[in-house]
């Protein structure tokens, strides 16, 4: 996949998630690209460019600085953010029946308003989107890795 | 090989109208996080020896979990809230909620995500509609869902919030990763666990040990 197609991907995708009430999620990636990601570079400086502090003539320093996420950098920021909120989500309601050995969970707040049911029917109805999603996520991931284009 | 379209199809029809409504909503991805964090605890006891019953304010046996979506008090009657009543043989009964305040060294209140307290100091809190104390904390969790690497602000928010309510069993669980904040925990000596998911078994796994570590200590503090 080339960095183009990665972008064309992740606009899609945006729009996909977008659509189905994810803007928060979205929000999250946006956010951690427009923070770039942490990269350590090692400079070589001179004494006389830290003359406050005691050096030897050159040194080589490291130095922690922020660099942009490539498009598919920014693509696989996406796909990650989409299994951990969506397929990950998912999985976890199901850990949370099984580990309890109850039949459901409900979260209500204190007004007395019910935000979230988890039964084992909803779960089972669920869990094809879990193992869909995945498998589409894994092979986007794969394209990824390839250096060709899409076939069209 | 599959056209940059069909995968974006795959996706689109995956998620078009079937997904969740309970998972689009940032805040049902948290609760589902903590109520699995909360799970995580109680099987942990119960690998270590504990007896398990689920119980509310007014019923010694639930059948079914009820759960806040923001924290309370542990004396709220608005709602029959859940809790897990653990018993080890030969200690006192421990109590495990999710999301209720805690008072801290300084005397203020703090919520605490999962919190594994006395049953003692819990039943007096509920009669006299205070808050537990931070000490009577056996265990306690701050978790956090997100969907992309931590801020280090939550690593620092971390770092205060185990000043106010002691350090020892306290966890910092996430479903994220991040290299600043695991860093600093680890240079602050926090306890802290990252990429917690079912997705994730062998993480999932050593969460659980760590558990079962402090349950284990319990124990022997007690017997």
């Amino acid at each position: 996949m080339t960095q183009e197609d990665a972008h064309d991907v992740f606009i899609a995708l945006s729009k996909i998630l977008e659509e189905i009430g994810l803007t928060w999620m979205l929000d999250q990636v946006k956010q951690e690209i427009v923070h770039g990601k942490t990269a350590t570079k090692t400079l070589s400086i001179l004494a006389e460019d830290f003359p406050n502090e005691y050096r030897q003539r050159r040194q080589r320093v490291r130095f922690v600085s922020t660099e942009e996420y490539s498009s598919k950098e920014q693509l696989h920021l996406l796909l990650d953010a989409m299994e951990q909120t969506i397929v990950a989500s998912l999985e976890m309601q199901k850990s949370i029946l099984t580990l309890t050995e109850l039949a459901g969970v409900s979260f209500k707040s204190e007004e007395g308003r019910t935000q979230l049911l988890i039964t084992n029917d909803q779960i089972s109805r669920n869990a094809p989107i879990a193992e869909k999603l995945k498998a589409a996520c894994e092979e986007l991931r794969e394209e990824l890795t390839k250096e060709s284009g899409f076939a069209f | 090989m599959p056209s940059k379209q069909q995968l974006i199809n795959k996706i689109q029809t995956t998620l078009g109208t079937q997904v969740s409504p309970q998972i689009t909503l940032a805040s049902s991805t948290d609760d589902i996080f903590e109520a699995y964090v909360w799970a995580l605890v109680i099987d942990a006891a119960r690998k270590e020896g504990a007896s398990v019953a689920y119980r509310d304010m007014n019923n010694p046996g639930v059948t079914s979990l009820l759960f806040r979506t923001s924290p309370g008090a542990i004396y709220s009657t608005a709602n029959l809230y859940t809790y897990a009543r653990l018993k080890f043989g030969g200690c006192p009964a421990l109590e495990t909620h999710l999301g209720i305040y805690v008072s801290g060294k300084s005397g203020v209140s703090h919520e605490c995500d999962v919190a594994v307290i006395y049953e003692s100091e819990a039943d007096t809190c509920r009669q006299s509609q205070v808050h537990p104390r931070s000490t009577k904390l056996i265990l306690s969790v701050e978790c956090k869902f997100y969907s992309t690497n931590l801020r280090i602000d939550l690593a620092r928010s971390f770092l205060g919030l185990t000043e106010e309510i002691h350090q020892r069993d306290r966890f910092f669980v996430s479903n994220a990763s991040s290299n600043s904040v695991a860093k600093m925990l680890t240079s602050h000596d926090r306890k802290w666990e990252t990429k917690v998911s079912p997705l994730n078994p062998r993480l999932q796994q050593r969460l659980r040990g760590n558990f079962e570590t402090a349950f284990k200590h319990y124990k022997a503090r007690h017997t």
